[in-house]
């Protein structure tokens, strides 16, 4: 009698200890809490799909190393049009890595691929300089957030001073006839149409109507005809290669472009427009998919890390977004990175979802004729 | 009958006017003449020129394809060998060509065996509905396969649905590489194997199958080639698997990555160049040609 009570006590204890214990793994593992998880607490697998830039082994080694039991697997796109696409066609994934002035990043947003962030797991989430929050997707009208911004840029003028004696000072001087044939622009409609709009000098030139938008074909057409652009680029290598070599003396394109340019001995600069400086701004999203919250949460406070951010800024030049970063960076790349700090009346490189549809077309036009 | 002229006595010794045919005719044998050379020339030039200068400068040391040389240098192999992504794309893609070519081969020759063989209701339907796959867009298959794949079968993408989806646009080209082969092969060979009794699958594996094994080797490196230079549909459906030209074009977004992609594409050139003499080799050696000009009118016979 007393040994069947003691079992049965025993039985019960057990199950209560199991039910404590089963609570307090949920709670470590949980996905609403506000604490970030320690390393050892997370494990599973964390599906990125990114730029190319996610997959290099050092920068997310420094993950790799802090999370061992997180198995990481890459999926490495060129533009964010590609990434949408395979999410449309029902590619899943945890983490996604895109920029906010990429339009499909928006879309994706719109059709429900994107879940809100819960900024309290965000360690460095204070940390960041003030122009990332007012961004698309890092914060939304709802109050929402769907990135967490790491890096962005600008998009100004790239020239060979020994060419193009004076200073570009505006977007029309990538239109001027006097460079024609060794002008160069991307190969990307939501930037083209944008600098061709302010090049016009709309002030608005991310919501343009159609009488505008036509203006600006007119402008591309002309400059076709005339052979302005000796081609329409759509990554790095091209335009280091075509201004290396002199077949192109002025383009639009980033710092970076310069400063490599200027490593290969060429007397390039980087200027920016007075009509408007355009920014450009990358991070991390969830996706509404998401398998394994914990890791993305860790893999999102890892690339937010100045560790990682530090390897952004040096290796590829981008600005970064947690203010952090400038106490770990070289000296020399302090002062540049400081820049963001007061940044305030940029306009993003970027056109509203709605109407893209109509940019994309008469890019596909401009092409064609 | 009366003799001809030049053969009249005294008329041989006479002194002749130097014959020149006129102009067009000359300037034709001139064409004729060195004008299949000068096309030969440019022909291989449009192909080749390209490769050779990505092969050059992959030993530049610079990031940059354009002149001046800034020195000999393989530290683009070094850093591209060493690169864990490479060697994980490098891999992959070899693992799905492997897999892919023969498989294409087999189906796409069971595919050419009965359209040119058999008459029956509908031949031409089925052998056009085969084929269509190669007319169709790579982007679009692809797309369409990630569809299927995910929506439908609800499987996660990798190299295995890779596999599935390349199979489908290269069985195609195999078959019509096959067709052709198995159309030129003499049918009453097979006729007189029929007659001495051979069952159907007896001729076609003592018969037919020795005959058309160069055909089925260049068909089976060219479904290799294809698979593994395969963009679109590896893009779309190998999910979290890294593919060698997703990792190529991925990786030109950044200006410093080009002389690594280019140290890659030489290296997987050179392969593909091999991979070709192979198919030479193999498609020569047992055609009893002799001069290098039978030689390649065997192959070029054995491959189109």
């Amino acid at each position: 009698m007393w040994s069947q009570t003691l079992r049965r006590a025993v039985a019960l204890l057990a199950v209560v200890a199991a039910a404590v214990v089963g609570a307090a793994a949920c709670g470590e593992s949980g996905t609403g809490g506000g604490a970030t998880q320690s390393p050892g607490t997370v494990t599973g697998e964390v599906r990125i799909l990114g730029y190319e830039d996610v997959t290099n082994p050092k920068y997310i080694g420094g993950f790799k190393e802090q999370y061992p039991d997180v198995k990481v697997r890459i999926s490495a796109y060129e533009d964010g049009d590609q990434g949408l696409a395979k999410l449309r066609a029902g590619f899943q994934c945890d983490v996604i890595n895109w920029c906010v002035d990429e339009p499909a990043s928006r879309l994706a947003l719109k059709l429900g691929y994107l879940q809100p962030i819960d900024v309290s797991r965000i360690r460095d989430w204070d940390r960041i300089f003030p122009v990332f929050y007012k961004l698309p997707l890092v914060t939304e009208a709802d109050g929402n957030h769907y990135l967490v911004p790491t890096e962005a840029g600008i998009t100004g003028i790239v020239y060979n001073t020994r060419y193009v004696k004076e200073k570009p000072d505006s977007w029309a001087d990538l239109f001027d006839p006097r460079y024609r044939g060794k002008a160069l622009m991307m190969d990307f409609p939501a930037t083209a149409i944008q600098v061709g709009a302010l090049a016009l000098g709309f002030k608005d030139s991310l919501n343009l109507d159609a009488q505008q938008l036509e203006a600006v074909k007119r402008l591309y057409l002309d400059a076709k005809a005339r052979g302005q652009f000796r081609t329409f680029y759509s990554n790095d290598s091209e335009i280091i290669d075509l201004m290396h070599s002199g077949e192109v003396v002025i383009g639009i394109g980033y710092p970076d472009n310069a400063e490599r340019l200027r490593e290969l001995g060429d007397p390039v600069e980087f200027a920016t427009a007075k009509e408007g400086v355009l920014l450009w701004a990358g991070g991390y999203s969830i996706s509404a998919s998401c398998r394994n919250l914990d890791a993305a949460y860790a893999l999102l406070n890892y690339y937010l890390s100045p560790e990682a951010e530090k390897f952004e800024a040096e290796h590829w030049g981008y600005y970064v977004a947690n203010r952090d970063t400038l106490d770990v960076v070289r000296a020399a790349e302090r002062e540049r990175l400081a820049e963001a700090e007061k940044w305030q009346n940029l306009a993003l490189a970027g056109p509203p979802v709605e109407g893209y549809d109509a940019w994309i077309r008469l890019w596909q036009e401009v092409k064609r004729q | 009958m009366r003799p001809p002229l030049e053969d009249l006595p005294g008329v041989a010794a006479l002194p002749r006017e130097r014959t020149r045919r006129p102009l067009p005719g000359r300037l034709s044998r001139a064409v004729t003449r060195h004008g299949g050379v000068v096309f030969a020339f440019v022909f291989v030039a449009l192909l080749y020129v390209p490769l050779l200068v990505l092969a050059l400068f992959s030993f530049n040391d610079s990031i940059v394809c354009s002149f001046p040389w800034r020195g000999f240098t393989l530290k683009w192999y070094a850093e591209a060998l060493g690169d864990e992504n490479v060697v994980t794309a490098i891999r992959n893609s070899l693992v799905v060509a492997a897999v892919v070519a023969p498989l294409s081969v087999v189906l796409g020759t069971l595919a050419a065996y009965p359209v040119t063989r058999f008459d029956f209701r509908f031949r031409g339907l089925a052998s056009g509905l085969i084929a269509a796959p190669i007319a169709v867009p790579w982007e679009i298959t692809g797309v369409a396969a990630l569809i299927y794949f995910v929506r439908i079968l609800h499987w996660t993408p990798s190299w295995g649905t890779v596999i599935l989806a390349q199979t489908v646009v290269t069985v195609p080209l195999v078959m019509l590489i096959m067709a052709a082969a198995l159309a030129r092969f003499r049918k009453e060979l097979e006729e007189a194997a029929r007659d001495l009794g051979a069952s159907r699958l007896q001729v076609f594996r003592h018969v037919i199958l020795p005959q058309v094994a160069p055909s089925l080797v260049a068909s089976g490196l060219l479904a290799f080639s294809w698979s593994f230079n395969n963009f679109e549909i590896s893009f779309f459906n190998g999910g979290f698997d890294l593919l060698m030209p997703v990792w190529a074009y991925s990786t030109l977004r950044h200006a410093v990555n080009l002389p690594i992609v280019n140290a890659v594409g030489t290296l997987v050139s050179a392969a593909e160049v091999l991979l070709i003499a192979c198919a030479y080799v193999i498609a020569t050696s047992r055609s009893g040609a002799r001069t290098a000009k039978e030689k390649m009118e065997v192959f070029m016979g054995e491959v189109g």
